[in-house]
Parts: structure tokens; sequence; C-alpha cells
């Protein structure tokens, strides 16, 4: 067996890479691909216009589709296993609620403060929906010391969902319509309009999910037979918990607070991958489900380009699309509470 | 012989409500060495696993002392714990997708590096584990592929693959057809002499038990009784185990029979 990973990673190495190209040629400005790859490699400067679109436009939009993709699959990855059930996603513990409120209330509820003065920008908007899932983490963790059982955490996970969409609603009630689109466009979801400082943020976070959960691989594989199994292979319960949470929390707010609310990513990609790789061991899935997600995401990206032509769908919509067929073909399966 | 698990006053059940615990079984002291093969016997509900559970960590003790070679249970750090003490449970595995040999596999975690990683001294301990139970054959099938009665050998394979001087095990015989019972039993009493481990296993096969164990521990309402099987009988100890109005047992045999 441990001689077929391999031959897979290269296969999803490559598709990345492949992807990755796919998606900088294509957009709503025509590019002719000679002179994409030209570009790419520096052989000759043939439109300074399509090097300004390809170097500051193309390629940190297909970063952050990788980031986005990748963060949120692991975050999924990693909630599965903790909460050992298979439809558990990165919005199920609250935390995307929590980054919709945040943004919700700047986008909507800060008119009422300024006089009707505007305080929504990019980095406004990335701060209040980051507050908002730290602080729906917070509170989970504080719960999470409490609640010894993990069905319970979950169902309080779904309850501030429900909170935050109660919140949300009222103030889209009372929101003037400019706003309502504004927080409307937010969920839509978009990878495109980060800079440069903020894709490195964007990396550092992520980075740093990622050390945490490679730091957890040995507990993730014991509680695959359960917390009590777990507890006699020497795994500390509560400090594991913890740690696998706030990798979660920061993998999937960070994506949030930047990219939006992007739906399903985090739940299909995982299964995805196990179907690909033949394996529960975290110590492959990690990199797995990282490389699945970011190529996933530039597809779905490069699909809601709608290439050659000037509109961009929301690409909530595209994910979407993909995810739901994946959650409903996991219900169907025989073997539909296996992860 | 060396005491390995000493009990010591140990009271044993749940938290209850406003501070009243619900008491299982209370006071009881008894201790095991290496290399003994010991059942806990009982009627339903009486405490068996309860008991196993307490002994194992799982579950919270009330009051007393689980002393594991002269240390305090609570005192031993997790990983140290994990290398000495290995658990069979009757609980359903959190997932199936698991093929046999990754399963046994996670036995080896309190030894491994932190990425898990196998060494040749552990994929020994894991092939020896899988071909004592006798596994060969189902190593590479996934878990969900499993009837009930190959999983509890799967779960004893692991537990086996920890390499601990102390194994418990929940009911290990559940799902298992009598040769195969007699077939664990036997592999689990001969682990225990050949590698001098302390295998306790909690059952309803008093007979079976009777006729394999080193020592019984029998959980009654008011009592317990911990000795050879042989001096259990001398004492009538299994008289008084069930409701005498169905079965009695009969000494001579060292079985139950039905009454007419």
């Amino acid at each position: 067996m441990k001689k077929k990973i391999p031959y897979q990673f290269f296969l999803l190495a490559v598709l990345l890479v492949l992807c990755f190209g796919i998606n900088i040629s294509f957009g709503s400005v025509d590019i002719p691909l000679s002179a994409t790859i030209k570009e790419l490699f520096g052989f000759e400067n043939t439109n300074d216009s399509y090097g300004y679109i390809i170097w500051d436009y193309r390629i940190p939009k297909a970063f952050t589709a990788i980031l986005v993709g990748s963060g949120l699959s692991l975050s999924g990855l990693l909630m599965q296993t903790l909460f050992r059930n298979p439809l558990a996603g990165p919005f199920v513990l609250g935390i995307s609620s929590g980054a919709s409120l945040g943004a919700a209330l700047l986008i909507m509820g800060g008119g009422l403060f300024t006089m009707g003065y505007s305080l929504v920008n990019d980095l406004s908007l990335s701060i209040a929906s980051s507050l908002g899932s730290i602080l729906v983490l917070l509170i989970v963790v504080a719960i999470a010391r409490k609640v010894k059982d993990t069905m319970a955490l979950l169902i309080i996970g779904l309850m501030f969902a429900s909170i935050t969409a109660a919140v949300v609603t009222v103030l889209s009630y009372f929101a003037r319509a400019d706003e309502l689109q504004q927080y409307i466009f937010w969920t839509f979801g978009t990878v495109g309009n980060l800079s440069n400082s903020q894709v490195l943020i964007l990396v550092s976070i992520i980075s740093v999910g990622l050390l945490l959960s490679f730091g957890a691989v040995k507990s993730l594989n014991a509680l695959l037979l359960g917390e009590n199994y777990a507890r006699s292979l020497g795994v500390k319960i509560g400090r594991s918990r913890n740690l696998i949470i706030v990798a979660t929390g920061l993998l999937a707010g960070s994506v949030t607070a930047f990219a939006g609310p992007i739906a399903f990513i985090g739940l299909a990609v995982p299964h995805l991958t196990r179907q690909l790789l033949n394996t529960t061991d975290h110590k492959v899935l990690i990199p797995g489900v990282m490389l699945y997600g970011g190529i996933l995401l530039l597809i779905c990206d490069t699909i809601a380009q709608l290439p050659s032509s000037s509109y961009v769908l929301p690409i909530n919509a595209i994910t979407s699309i993909i995810g739901a067929p994946v959650v409903i073909w996991l219900l169907l399966r025989k073997r539909n509470m296996i992860f | 012989m060396t005491k390995t698990l000493e009990i010591q006053n140990l009271s044993i059940g749940y938290p209850g409500k406003k501070g009243k615990p619900l008491q299982v079984a209370q006071n009881l002291n008894f201790s095991l060495k290496k290399g003994e093969f010991v059942a806990i016997v009982g009627a339903n509900g009486i405490g068996k696993s309860t008991l196993l559970r307490t002994l194992a960590g799982v579950q919270e003790k009330l009051s007393g002392e689980v002393l594991i070679d002269g240390l305090r249970m609570e005192s031993i750090p997790a990983q140290q714990l994990a290398a000495s003490l290995s658990i069979v449970l009757t609980e359903p595995l959190a997932t199936k997708n698991l093929t046999v040999s990754e399963l046994i596999a996670l036995g080896r975690q309190p030894y491994t590096n932190w990425l898990g990683s196998l060494t040749e001294n552990d994929k020994k301990a894991i092939h020896n584990a899988i071909r004592t139970i006798g596994l060969e054959s189902l190593e590479h099938r996934k878990c969900y592929e499993l009837s009930d009665g190959q999983l509890q050998k799967v779960l004893i394979a692991r537990a086996l693959a920890q390499d601990t001087p102390i194994m418990m095990l929940d009911e290990p015989t559940t799902h298992l057809d009598l040769y195969h019972k007699v077939q664990v039993l036997k592999t689990m009493k001969q682990i225990a002499r050949e590698f001098d481990k302390t295998v306790i296993y909690t059952t309803h096969e008093i007979d079976l038990a009777i006729q394999l164990c080193d020592k019984m521990l029998i959980l009654d309402s008011s009592a317990y009784f911990f000795g050879p099987p042989c001096e259990h009988i001398e004492n009538k100890n299994f008289q008084n185990l069930f409701p005498s109005d169905l079965i009695q047992f009969d000494p001579g045999t060292g079985t139950f029979k039905i009454k007419n």
C-alpha cells in the first residue's frame, strides 16, 4: 500500500500545476496562450497590459484559490475526525457563521452608528469577519472544556449558526438596499480581490494551521477508534481536542475572512480524497486534502470566470453545484456513516 | 511473583446528581499477579463492565486506589500508561473504514514517533499479533467487511500489538461461536503464560472461565468473591449468583443446569 501513495501524489501535484496554468490562462480578457507562457517564463515582454493582468491579478488570484481550497479542506478533515461525523465541516462549528456575523454587523450595522459614513473596505471587512470567527471559536473552545460529548458540541455549533443567521436576517430587514447588496456580494465568495500582503497573511495563518495539524497526526489517527481507545493509546484527549479546534478555527476563520463563506469544499474534499488515496492515515490525508482542495477550487474559479466573457459568477454557486451532489452521494451510499 | 495490579478499597459507579453518586460496587480489594488469567463474572447489570472500565481508566472511580506496579494510576503519565495497559471495549468503533492491518498498527502508537511512522520493530509486533490471533487472511480487508466476531478478534490483535504487561478485555467473546470463544480464550491464556502478562476479562461464560482461568472475581449484589475457580466451587460461591428458580450450579461438572 505504501508504494501506491507517491504515484497518486504525483498525479495530484501534476494536476495542481496544470489547473494553475489553465486558471491563469483564462479570464475576462483573452490573452493568447503563447503570450501567457512567454510572460510566465520571462522570454520577452509582449504586452504591458498582459503582464499586468497576469502578474498582478491572475497569479495572486490563483494562489488565493489554492490557499482557500486547501485551508477549507484541511479544516473539514480535522472536524470530521474530531467529531467522527462524516457530515461535519467548517460551517458546523459555527466558525463561518461567526465570520458572516462580523461582516454583516460591519456592512449593515455600521451605518447606524456612523451616521451613514461607510467604514466598509477590504481591510475592515476581513478584520470584522476574523473577529467574528475568533469570537465564536473562543466560545466554542470554552464550551468544549465543559462539554465532553462531541455530539453535543456539534449541536451547539449548529445553534450558533442559527443564532447568527437570525441576527443577520434582522439586520438585513433594517439595512439599506446598497448595504444589503454589499453583504450579499460578500457571501458570494471571491478569491480575486486580495492584495499581495493579504495573500501573505493568509499563507502564514494557513501554515500555522498546517503545522498544528501535523502535530496532531497521531491523535487524529487514534481518534478514529473513538475517544476511549485513543486515551488508552496515550493520547491526551483534552489537549489534542483543543489543538485540533484551534487549527480548524485558524484555517476556516482566516479563509472565510478573506474570501467569504465558501460552501461545501470543507465537507466534500476529505471524502473525495479518502476515495482517491484509499487510506485513513492522516499523515497521508493532510497533504492529500490540501492538494485536492487546491485543485478543486482552481477548477471552480476557472468555471466561475466564464472564460472569454466579461461575466464572473459567484464562486459559492459553483462550489455548491459540485459539493451538494457529493453530500447527497454520501447519504445515498450504503455505508453512509463511514468516513 | 509480583503484584502487577492492586485494587484497594475501590468503589465504582457513576457520579449522580447533587453529589449523590450511584454506587455499583464498593470496597473492592484484590490484586493480580504477572502471568495470571483472570475473569470477572456476575449477573447482568451487576457492574462487571463498570469495574473493568474503571480499572482501565476509561471511567472515573468513585473512591479507592488502583495501583499499577505500585504506582497510583492517575500519577502515571499517559504515554507510560499506554505502554503498560491495553484494552478491548464493547463500544463500536468510530469508523470502520480502516483496514485490519491499519487498525492493528494503531496499537503501536505508544511507541512510534510524532508522525506515527512504523519501525521494523513495530511491523514485527503487528505481524506477530496478526499471526497469534490467526488473522492472516483478513489482513487487507476493511473493517466494515468483517463479521462482528472477526472484528472482535481484530480488536484483540490490536491490544496484543500494543504489547502491554496488562490487558483488559470487556466481553471479548460475545460475538464468537463456542469453538472460537475457546480458541480466543486459550490464546489469551497462552499469551498470559508465555509473555508473563496479566490478562483480565469480563464474561458471561462462567463454565469456560471455570475451566480456563487462574482466578475469578465473582460480583454479587451484596458481596464479591476473589480466588481460584476450585475454591469458589468449594465455597459454593456460584450457588447464589442467579435467582434459583430456573438454573442451578452443579459443583460436580462446574456448569449451570436447567431446573426441571
